[in-house]
This record gives structure tokens, C-alpha cells and sequence, in this order.
């Protein structure tokens, strides 16, 4: 790489493409989580994994 | 029992594989397969990644390619990537760029700043210029990691919260704001090399949040609309007045002996900084996390005023003092991944914001538990359960 390669820094914004539907999917998905847990994320976290490891002993 | 859902899941019978070295033969040789899978759907492609790296522009690229539309511009397809053995340098880079982003427990994830190898003789007109390349260019990856990973970062703040409570409740930390238990509760589940760089963001987060308070302070309260150039002029002459109170008590400091690349590298981070918060990530944040992030009894507040727009603007004012702070921590751990060599584990690459998702590792809490979980539950009930106590400092950086 030379030196005459040198640029100026670009400004430049990386927009990772979400699409509507998807943002609205996940934010569904939060309010369902939300409206059984409230602002307390932990307690949905312990119930997944009491549910996973049930799931594991079958 | 969760219902897989194909974002997040990894599906070998639509994947690509990155092996070996990153560069213009391997964007030759995976390309026709990209678009094989393309034109046979818009279904999710998952990206195997097994690599030491190579060129950032082959790594870019084959990103471009996975992201592209058709001609009738469908949605780009989702992109899951994985690392199975080890991503390093640009290979890191490209696992964090997917939209679901996992490792294998033992992998190994490595990000450093960029290299180049020189076969000219050196002068000092020429290191100094090819010093200030590097430079740039580093700052400008860690300006694209921080758009990459924000969402992933985001999350990771949030959904912390009730951790928090716990450790106010110890002596002598009942004044810690959300961001300083965050910091302590991150710094608390990596290894001692994730240590290294969550300390190295630290010692940088100090620097960046004076930096960026006492301008963007000054910024603010300049009245009425400007251009651009006029505003620029206006963060400049605040920055040299930060750098000359910060260094008062150094005889020997000057602009002319140093001072002035360090006011440069102070405007850019400031523009990066700004750049955050420019277009629709605000509003965005606000909708996403805000129900969370705000303390139930601010939350209450908001919801009683009738007016919405003056509603939104209450929310956008509480979420935008949890969100400063928290994006100067986070600015100042992307550009510390960006200096020296940083090899990480799978689970320091989750807790840094850098993946979703370590497979096998059900206690690390990703977006897929909420997508997938069973929303019968969550369709009973219609009241949430509050938190033991509010846990409303804000994110900002203690007083004390």
C-alpha cells in the first residue's frame, strides 16, 4: 500500500439494512417479553433456561 | 418449548464457507455460490468463517455481495455469520458485520488495528504521512465496528438492568449510575485478555466523556441554526479551549509541540460521536429499548402526558441521557480494539457486543431467546412485573 493511497477519511455512515418488518417482528417480540416481565430481562433469562434444560432431560 | 426461528438459527443447506485467507480469490470463488443462493431465495445465507484473515477491500466485498438486492429490489438476505475454529483481523470483522452474528465456544476471535506492509525504503516525510494513514484509517474502522455492533452493545446494556440493583445494594456503590455497574458487571465475566481491553476502554472512556461533555455542552448552547463549516468552527474552538484546560498544569505542552494532532484526532472522535446520534438511531433506541431502559416511575410520567408529541419528546430527552454516555463508553472500546492485538474468546467476543450468540452457552442471553420464546405466556398477561426497586441513576458517568 502506498502512500499515494492515502485519502481523505471519508465520512460514511454503515446502515445495516433492517427492514420495517423485521424491526416491528423484534419489537413485537419485546413488548410480548416486556408485558410478562416488565423491565426485569434477568427473570426471562432464568425462565428460558429452566425451560432449556427441561427440554434437554426431555 | 421455543419455536426456532430461521434469523437465528445457523443453516448449513444455504451457507457459504470462508476459509484460509481473505482476498480477491476467495471473493472469485465464493461470489457465483452467493448468488446461486440468491436467486434461489431470499431465505437467510448463513457464512461459515474459518480464517486468519487477509485484505479489509476482499472482506468488504464479499460483504457487498451477500447484501445485495435483485432487480426487482427484494430485501437483502439475512445474514448469519459463525465462526467455527477462528476469525482473526478482517475475518473478525466480517463475523461481526452479519445481522446475527455467533461463535463456537472455543473459537478464536482477534481484532487489531490495520497493518501494512511497505517494500519502499522509509523517510520520515513518508512514515509520518503513512503514520497518519494508519491513523485515520483506524479511526474510520472503529467508527464502522461501533455502527456494526451498536444494536448488539445496546442490548447488552439493557437487559443487565436488574443486575444493577444488586450491585447498588453493596456498601459504598449506592451511587453508581447505571453505566458505572454496567462497566463493573462486564468487567467481572471476561478473561484476563478481554480484561486488558475492557480496562484500555476505561482509561480512554475517561478522557472521551470529559471531551465530549464539556463540547458538545458549548455546542449546544449556541443558539439558532448554523452551517455546517460555522458549527465545525465553533466544536474546534471548543475542543482547544478542553485541550488547554486539560493541560494547564504542563509547563511544556503547546499545540505547536504535539497539541495540535491531538486537537485533530479530538475533532474527528467528536464527529464520530455526533455522527451517532445523527439520522433515525435516537428515535430508533427510544423505540426498541425505551420501555426498558427508563426507570417504571419516569416511564409512568411519560405515559400520563397526553400530548405526543410532547410525549416523544420526553422519551427521546430521558433515553438521549442514558444513550450519551453509554455511546462515549462505547466509542472508547471501539477504538480500543482498533490498538495493539486483541485476541478474545468466544464469550469475551459476546460480552463486548461483538457477536449474539455463543452456541451451547444457554446462560448468555441473546436476541434469539426473545424471538423464539413462547408468546403464549407473554399474551396472558397484560401487566409487567416492576423491578425491586427503580433503578433510575441514568447512565452517566457518577459524580462522585
Amino acid at each position: 500500500m502506498g502512500v499515494s493511497a492515502v485519502a481523505e477519511p471519508k465520512e460514511r455512515r454503515i446502515e445495516r439494512p433492517v427492514s420495517s418488518k423485521r424491526e416491528k417482528e423484534f419489537r413485537d417480540a419485546i413488548e410480548r417479553v416486556y408485558r410478562r416481565y416488565g423491565r426485569d430481562l434477568s427473570a426471562f433469562l432464568r425462565d428460558v433456561k429452566k425451560e432449556s434444560e427441561l427440554l434437554k432431560k426431555g | 418449548m421455543s419455536k426456532p426461528h430461521p434469523y437465528y438459527r445457523l443453516n448449513p443447506a444455504r451457507s457459504i464457507h470462508l476459509v484460509g485467507l481473505i482476498d480477491q480469490d476467495l471473493v472469485s470463488r465464493v461470489t457465483p455460490h452467493i448468488l446461486k443462493l440468491q436467486a434461489q431465495s431470499r431465505d437467510p445465507i448463513t457464512v461459515y468463517i474459518d480464517s486468519n484473515g487477509g485484505q479489509p477491500l476482499a472482506a468488504e466485498t464479499i460483504l457487498n455481495v451477500l447484501r445485495m438486492t435483485d432487480q426487482d429490489g427484494a430485501e437483502p438476505c439475512h445474514i448469519i455469520t459463525a465462526v467455527t475454529t477462528k476469525a482473526l483481523s478482517a475475518a473478525a470483522d466480517l463475523l461481526s458485520s452479519g445481522d446475527y452474528a455467533v461463535a463456537y465456544p472455543h473459537s478464536l476471535i482477534h481484532y487489531h488495528g490495520l497493518r501494512t506492509a511497505e517494500p519502499n525504503l522509509l523517510t520520515a516525510e513518508y512514515s509520518s504521512r503513512l503514520a497518519a494513514y494508519l491513523r485515520q484509517r483506524n479511526d474510520q474502522y472503529a467508527l464502522e465496528l461501533a455502527q456494526k455492533i451498536d444494536d448488539r452493545f445496546s442490548f447488552r446494556f439493557v437487559s443487565h438492568l436488574s443486575e444493577y440493583v444488586t450491585i447498588r445494594s453493596q456498601p459504598g456503590k449506592q451511587h453508581l449510575s447505571d453505566l458505572d455497574c454496567f462497566i463493573e458487571f462486564i468487567g467481572g465475566k471476561l478473561s484476563p485478555e478481554g480484561t486488558e481491553i475492557w480496562e484500555r476502554a476505561k482509561q480512554r472512556h475517561s478522557r472521551y466523556a470529559q471531551l465530549f461533555y464539556t463540547v458538545m455542552r458549548k455546542v449546544r448552547s449556541s443558539s439558532g441554526p448554523r452551517a455546517r463549516a460555522k458549527l465545525e468552527a465553533f466544536a474546534i474552538k471548543a475542543i482547544a479551549d478542553f485541550e488547554v484546560k486539560a493541560n494547564k498544569d504542563n509547563p511544556r505542552w503547546s499545540f505547536r509541540g504535539g497539541g495540535i494532532e491531538r486537537l485533530t484526532e479530538d475533532f474527528f472522535l467528536f464527529n464520530e460521536y455526533v455522527t451517532n446520534f445523527s439520522g433515525d438511531r435516537l428515535q430508533r433506541w427510544s423505540a426498541d429499548w425505551g420501555k426498558i431502559a427508563v426507570p417504571a416511575d419516569r416511564m409512568a410520567e411519560i405515559d400520563a402526558i397526553q400530548d405526543e408529541q410532547a410525549k416523544k419528546t420526553a422519551l427521546e430527552s430521558e433515553i438521549r441521557s442514558i444513550l450519551e454516555p453509554l455511546t462515549a463508553f462505547f466509542a472508547a472500546l471501539c477504538h480500543a480494539l482498533q490498538e495493539g492485538e486483541n485476541q478474545l474468546t468466544a464469550t469475551d467476543a459476546y460480552w463486548l457486543g461483538l457477536i449474539d450468540e455463543v452456541i451451547g452457552k444457554d446462560d448468555l442471553f441473546c436476541q434469539r431467546h426473545i424471538e423464539e420464546w413462547d408468546n403464549e405466556k407473554g399474551k396472558q398477561e397484560d401487566q409487567p412485573k416492576e423491578l425491586p426497586e427503580t433503578t433510575g441513576t441514568g447512565a452517566g458517568p457518577s459524580q462522585d
